[in-house]
């Protein structure tokens, strides 16, 4: 018991220690390609492989708090509450069997799987099998002529302490981060993970210089789950929606049957 | 105004606790502050991603009317118990719903009574 006790303090000084080295580098002008601090430990602290499930609330809301958009951005978030409370699903190009690619995919509330070898961190989502690497072995993001845009883009991790940190550029302009937050090729994201007593939680920083005012914070919960991943693909001759010419998502006819 | 503040704030706590587990689409084109009933004989049920949906046919008034009803992926409703052979054409059934709030004669399942008397639902096991 005395022994867990040191053990606590004696990591509680080193997470001190850690975070106080860790904002040295944050100040010095980091490459963008390559923002790994010099102190990144050498080894993963921790293996996130196994089965994990988003927790609610944050699963079924998007992300929260409200995103701090700048004027005009926020004119299409408001466009999109205002005709949402109205019933209307504008812009959600979720019902339309498309990627979602980050960060839209992780307000899904299906469970994940997550293996982890020495080169990269591999995330299997069972919402519409989508697949995202996080690569671990010290490599930098391609540089602006060899990134090519995608939905989930080009992810790289590191750990700082007991925290694993994800830095994502490269994320394509579709879809919006959530209903009514559209973004540019400029989007950056910067997840820190750490463990819980129940899974682990991330929290993501995303940074816009189009979009927002200043970084939006926000996270995810994920639990521990047994739940095995099963197949999921979504057909759009089995989907009933489509969006309107007013851009509106509606229940179309079922098909002939 | 503190009673203002206080509707608003249990109105937001209900929406919380009533949003949908599974979200493929915002369920905005739900009216998730009614429930409507139908009872009613199986047309069809279609157990595909991204959403299962069951077709009820009712007869109101000497017309017979069509009743569409969305339910989450078959991924969330295996978990929940459902299997492709849940449902059957010709099965009656009642089913509960939270109508489409353009009209579309339908909407968001609330649960199914089955023939058996077996009440099935979305709950799943996560």
């Amino acid at each position: 018991m005395a022994f867990v006790k040191m053990q606590t303090r004696l990591s509680m000084v080193a997470a001190c220690a850690l975070a106080l080295m860790a904002t040295a580098p944050a100040q010095a002008a980091t490459d963008p390609l390559n923002p790994r601090p010099a102190n990144a430990a050498a080894k993963p602290t921790f293996d996130l492989t196994g089965n994990w499930w988003v927790t609610q609330p944050e699963g079924a809301a998007g992300f929260k708090p409200d995103p701090p958009l700048k004027p005009e951005p926020m004119k299409v978030w408001q466009e999109v509450n205002d005709k949402r409370a109205g019933g209307e699903n504008f812009r959600d190009k979720s019902g339309l069997c498309l990627p979602l690619g980050m960060p839209l995919i992780l307000t899904r509330v299906y469970p994940i799987q997550v293996v982890q070898d020495a080169k990269k961190i591999t995330i299997i989502y069972e919402y519409e099998n989508n697949v995202r690497w996080i690569f671990i072995d010290g490599r930098p993001h391609p540089g602006p002529d060899d990134l090519i845009p995608t939905f989930m883009g080009h992810s790289i991790g590191w750990w700082e302490g007991d925290t694993l940190v994800v830095d994502t550029i490269g994320m394509n302009e579709e879809p919006d981060i959530q209903p009514g937050v559209p973004h540019t090729k400029d989007l950056h994201i910067v997840e820190r993970i750490k463990l819980t007593p129940e899974g682990f939680n991330d929290e993501l920083t995303l940074t816009d210089p189009n979009l927002f005012e200043k970084p939006w914070v926000t996270a995810k919960r994920y639990k521990k789950s047994d739940s095995e991943l099963q197949e999921y693909h979504c057909l759009p001759e089995n989907n009933h929606f489509a969006v309107g010419a007013d851009g509106v998502l509606r229940a179309v006819e079922p098909p002939k049957q | 105004m503190s009673g203002l503040k206080y509707l608003t704030l249990a109105t937001a706590t209900t929406a919380l606790l009533s949003a949908p587990a599974w979200a493929h689409h915002s369920a905005a084109m739900f009216d998730r502050q009614k429930t409507s009933s139908v009872a009613g004989t199986i047309k069809k049920y279609q157990f595909s991603n991204p959403h299962a949906w069951i077709y009820v046919t009712a007869t109101e008034d000497g017309v017979q009317k069509e009743y569409s009803i969305e339910m989450t992926s078959p991924n969330l409703l295996g978990r929940a118990g459902w299997r492709p052979g849940t449902l059957k054409t010709g099965d009656k059934v009642v089913v509960r719903y939270h109508p489409f709030r353009d009209g579309t004669t339908g909407g968001q399942i609330v649960d199914v009574t089955l023939p058996t008397g077996k009440v099935m639902t979305e709950q799943a096991i996560n």
